[in-house]
């Protein structure tokens, strides 16, 4: 019965990748959250950096 | 790999005891590097506005221990590990262990974190490779990252989707 296995996979494919999908959005979005921190860490640096060649 | 503009971070499921994060930064990747590794700068970025660091340590050389604590809504999570490999501005290897987890019970070993920062125009991509000892571990990870309503909506999904075969 391999015709009905490809079937099975096909129907997880569609059906369950959303599934899939929420579970790891939580996990994603705190890295998202964490990254969007660092841009801000970042930008800050980069000022700074910028400053302290202003300085020379 | 295409990075959105929104520099939104891309999570894959490279196997079932790893999880893969990506994310391209606006910066030269020393000051990624400086950013990932400084105590003062990780209390900043660490808690993803979900808490406060209220603890960060980082002895960043090999066999060096790091140590973080998150305090969020009167609880207290912490994480240590041990560095493995640090190449700086490059690659660092870490071990991390999850606190909460009793010693022995599964997990508890944690898990061995990649992270690698490459540069190109000015713009650095952060690799993030988290190796589970199991899938299990892995699981557990990526579902500690879910907030309760999340997780209700999920059993509900699949409960549809079980209905649905």
């Amino acid at each position: 019965m391999r015709e009905e296995g490809r079937q099975r996979l096909y129907r997880l494919n569609g059906e369950a990748l959303k599934p899939i999908h929420d579970w790891v959005k939580g996990y994603e979005d705190l890295w998202s959250e964490r990254f969007e921190r660092l841009d801000a860490v970042l930008e800050d640096l980069k000022e700074k950096e910028e400053g302290d060649d202003g300085d020379r | 790999m295409t990075v959105t503009g929104s520099h939104k971070a891309a999570l894959t499921l490279p196997t079932d005891e790893q999880i893969f994060i990506t994310r391209e930064f606006d910066a030269p990747k020393e000051l990624v590097y400086r950013a990932w590794t400084t105590p003062e700068l990780v209390k900043r970025w660490w808690h993803a506005n979900r808490g406060e660091v209220t603890l960060v340590e980082i002895d960043l050389r090999v066999g060096g221990r790091w140590r973080q604590v998150m305090t969020s809504e009167g609880v207290e999570v912490g994480f240590h590990g041990e560095y493995r490999e640090v190449v700086p501005n490059e690659r660092i290897v870490s071990t991390e262990v999850y606190e909460g987890i009793p010693a022995g019970a599964p997990g508890a070993e944690g898990t061995v974190n990649t992270v690698t920062f490459d540069e190109a125009d000015g713009k650095t991509a952060v690799t993030l490779l988290i190796q589970a000892p199991s899938k299990d571990v892995r699981d557990a990870i990526i579902e500690s990252g879910m907030e309760d309503g999340l997780r209700d909506a999920l059993d509900l999904l699949e409960g549809v989707a079980r209905s649905l075969r």
